[in-house]
């Protein structure tokens, strides 16, 4: 009975702590009518939910550095930078993006459109201004087929090799999909044919005249602006008197100073001739130069929806990548699946919590209601607990509640048997008692350091989910040691000296 | 209040032969069935894509191998979920997964036009990130297997340690040996949970140890298997107790926990059935052996 008060007291202070942690995470999920404020407060101290869970993304992605001089790590530090830049524009809720050592950089996107979103990672956007070399198409598609000609020259070819794959797209050039990849093998075999200052890019994907088709362009080598001078860009509704462009989204983008100067210039020049927009090597448009445009304002139209447009000004605006990222592990979970988990996970909770109480209390009849009070205190601390760290609640971290209710009674039986091992030998009650929780706090000690020791390594070295596992069996064992040893003991002491037990039902 | 299992006095260290025996056979079985077979590893470690895909009409099995065929996948392992033919797992070890992972959705858009497709999960991993998953996997095993046997030996007999590490590969090896003949597949998460077991069986192992080490000081007199015996029959009421509150709550994460857990919940079954049987069959039947051999103190 020493210092029952102060003991007493110590559990009040925790339990009021434990309420006060946990007060948040209950209110955030339970609470239906909550203004976006508060929502946004109350995460800040609440328990967070998994991505497995909330559904969301997890991306690593690692920086191809082939062909560049600069240091891993420099081309690392920029693509984070402007990823973290998209990122923040694209307005994503709780984004985590940190580096990782090896080029690689780790996103995890809560709640996102999955393929729109690597798009806005993934896309290098290095846009350049080239001109169209029209006067010298005729000359070029010439040499490849004559070209092509000789190499097959003692087996059949066609009079046009190259030319013979090429149909009209409005006033361009263009070749059926389907045809895409006789045409890159020929591009390939040719590459020696085209003058060093030129060279032949594809449009994007369209629908044209009933067929899936790209546009192909003879294009200047040289760019002549690139996409480091843009200051802003925008997205608007395309306008104009354009019937097929009705519906569309264009981007508008404006040059700093020095290079809308440069631009008026290269307008000025040119009149007459187009100018090709390209986007990581591909030709968004290529508009004819109608005037002078002094302004420093340029426009990217194509066939863009309104998300599209939206996400290539974020990116313009965010800069291009330093070098082409690649997605070496992704992780990605739909928000049903997250939903379904939630809802099988709080079942499986639910069952194996009941489960093991009525076992408790048929077991150890009033001693075990006593198991089963400090197992509700247990499950009501490990949740308080991980909410004051805002630590992230997990599948397997449900799966690891579960775990943590049938192990947390483990304690309890340890104290329950040596209490009726003490009483079978003669003990009286409160002895037995003593003695019970003396004896067995050894053995739980020793028992659950290991299990501790497995816990750290697991969230050392696993990952997401698997943390979330070791961090509920962690703090669970801890919580258990406090409840099953220090508070059911209290209880013990507490009704064997009011009521003066002399039988424990035990 | 009852008292199911009372003052038993059962000889376990006297049974050796069958525990030794029962344990050989399982061990053997699962050694073959590791090595011939192999671990059907999952792509956190070869590297490869996995899509669970929930379709809106039902679907057979061999629609979607058809369609894969066509794209030249049909070795991918398809596995229906649930009862209503819609949510499929489509997993393949590939060395492109990102290129695989939009192959598959692109050519079942094609063949599936009316058939609407949700994607629950996508899991897309580089062979050489597998690689060094796989790696820090065995760093972690290691590390576990080390500090476990550091600690039992700080705190007990260095002879526990080594059989208890001893019974936790016993476990650690039946258990993979059983996920290898389900051909359940070999994840991250079921490595998760076998570091779990190793921790449980340990628990075990530790209380276990602990009653044999508290009746070795009172009862000098005695034979030493008395001792491992008594210490055993003495913790049998709590470590059935113990067993059956921690197979009520892995029984019902296997039942309804759902699918994202179901090789997690099966693993821990397992394990946890193996290493209540290992703690009182195995591990202090090799301290007595040890005793018998090497006699620690004079008889």
């Amino acid at each position: 009975m020493r210092n029952i008060g102060l003991r007493i007291g110590i559990v009040i202070f925790v339990l009021v702590l434990s309420i006060i942690a946990i007060y948040p995470t209950i209110r955030l999920y339970t609470d239906e009518n909550l203004s976006k404020e508060n929502e946004l407060a109350l995460s800040k101290k609440a328990m967070h939910l998994g991505l497995d869970l909330k559904g969301g993304m997890h991306l690593v992605l690692e920086i191809d550095t082939t062909g560049f001089t600069e240091s891993v790590g420099d081309l690392r530090d920029r693509a984070y930078e402007i990823i973290q830049n998209r990122i923040d524009e694209f307005g994503v809720y709780e984004p985590i993006i940190e580096k990782q050592s090896g080029g690689r950089i780790l996103v995890q996107l809560p709640g996102v459109d999955r393929d729109r979103a690597i798009d806005l990672i993934e896309k290098v956007a290095h846009l350049e201004f080239i001109l169209v070399a029209e006067d010298r198409t005729e000359e070029v598609l010439g040499q490849i087929d004559k070209y092509l000609q000789v190499q097959a020259a003692d087996t059949f070819a066609f009079e046009e090799p190259f030319t013979f794959y090429l149909i009209r797209v409005e006033q361009d050039m263009g070749i059926d999909v389907r045809d895409e990849d006789s045409v890159r093998a020929i591009l390939i075999q040719v590459k020696d044919v085209i003058p060093l200052d030129l060279q032949i890019l594809f449009g994007p994907r369209e629908s044209y005249q009933g067929r899936e088709v790209r546009r192909l362009y003879v294009l200047k080598k040289e760019a002549e602006l690139t996409g480091e001078v843009i200051r802003d860009a925008k997205h608007e509704p395309a306008q104009g008197q354009d019937l097929q462009h009705l519906g569309s989204w264009q981007v508008t983008i404006e040059f700093k100073r020095e290079a809308a100067r440069r631009f008026a210039t290269l307008t000025g020049k040119n009149i007459n001739k187009r100018l090709a927009i390209v986007l990581d090597g591909i030709v968004q448009s290529a508009p004819s130069i109608v005037q002078r445009i002094p302004h420093g304002k340029a426009m990217i139209t194509g066939r863009f929806t309104a998300e599209q447009a939206r996400d290539l000004a974020i990116i313009l605006r965010a800069g291009a990548l330093p070098a082409p990222l690649k997605i070496v592990e992704e992780r990605t979970v739909g928000p049903s699946l997250g939903r379904d988990s939630i809802r099988s996970g709080i079942r499986a909770v639910l069952i194996a919590g009941a489960l093991v109480i009525v076992f408790m209390l048929i077991y150890y009849s009033l001693s075990g209601f006593v198991a089963d009070i400090t197992l509700f205190l247990n499950l009501f601390l490990l949740i308080a607990i991980l909410s004051a760290f805002r630590g992230s609640l997990t599948m397997p971290g449900i799966a690891g509640i579960a775990l943590t209710i049938g192990m947390a009674v483990d304690a309890n039986v340890l104290i329950f048997e040596r209490i009726r091992e003490e009483l079978n030998i003669g003990k009286t009650t409160r002895t037995a008692i003593d003695q019970g929780f003396a004896r067995a706090w050894i053995t739980i000690f020793d028992s659950n350091v290991t299990t501790i020791i497995i816990g750290v390594i697991l969230f050392i070295f696993g990952s997401g989910p698997i943390k979330g596992f070791a961090l509920i069996l962690t703090i669970g064992l801890v919580s258990n040691l406090f409840c099953a040893v220090f508070v059911s003991k209290i209880i013990f002491n507490y009704f064997t000296f009011k009521f003066d037990v002399r039988k424990l039902r035990i | 209040m009852i008292e199911i299992i009372k003052g038993t006095n059962i000889d376990f260290i006297g049974k050796k032969k069958y525990g030794f025996g029962f344990s050989a056979v399982i061990i053997f079985l699962s050694l073959i069935l590791i090595f011939a077979k192999g671990p059907n590893f999952g792509i956190d470690f070869t590297g490869g894509a996995l899509l669970q895909i929930r379709f809106s009409e039902p679907i057979t099995t061999s629609e979607l191998r058809n369609t894969l065929s066509k794209i030249g996948k049909g070795q991918a392992l398809i596995q229906a979920l649930g009862d209503e033919d819609r949510d499929y797992i489509i997993r393949a070890a590939d060395e492109k997964p990102v290129e695989f992972a939009k192959s598959v959705k692109k050519i079942l858009s094609v063949d599936f036009p009316g058939n609407d497709r949700e994607i629950l999960r996508e899991e897309t991993v580089e062979p050489k990130i597998g690689k060094e998953l796989l790696t820090k996997t065995l760093w972690a095993i290691f590390l576990a297997l080390v500090l476990i046997f550091g600690y039992v030996s700080f705190r007990f007999d260095y002879r526990f340690g080594i059989a208890a590490v001893i019974a936790l590969f016993h476990d650690a090896i039946f258990t993979i040996g059983v996920l290898v003949f389900t051909q359940r597949e070999f994840s991250i998460v079921v490595v998760g949970a076998l570091l779990t077991i190793i921790g449980y069986s340990i628990n075990d192992s530790i209380v276990i140890s602990d009653r044999i080490r508290e009746k070795y000081k009172k009862m000098r007199k005695e034979p030493y298997n008395v001792i491992l015996n008594t210490g055993l029959n003495e913790t049998l009421p709590r470590t059935l107790l113990t067993s059956s509150t921690t197979l009520l709550a892995v029984v019902a994460l296997l039942i309804f926990g759902g699918s994202v857990i179901a090789d997690f919940a099966f693993t821990l079954l397992i394990g946890f059935l193996i290493g209540t049987y290992s703690s009182i069959f195995i591990l202090a039947n090799i301290v007595s052996i040890w005793e018998e051999r090497f006699p620690k103190r004079k008889r």
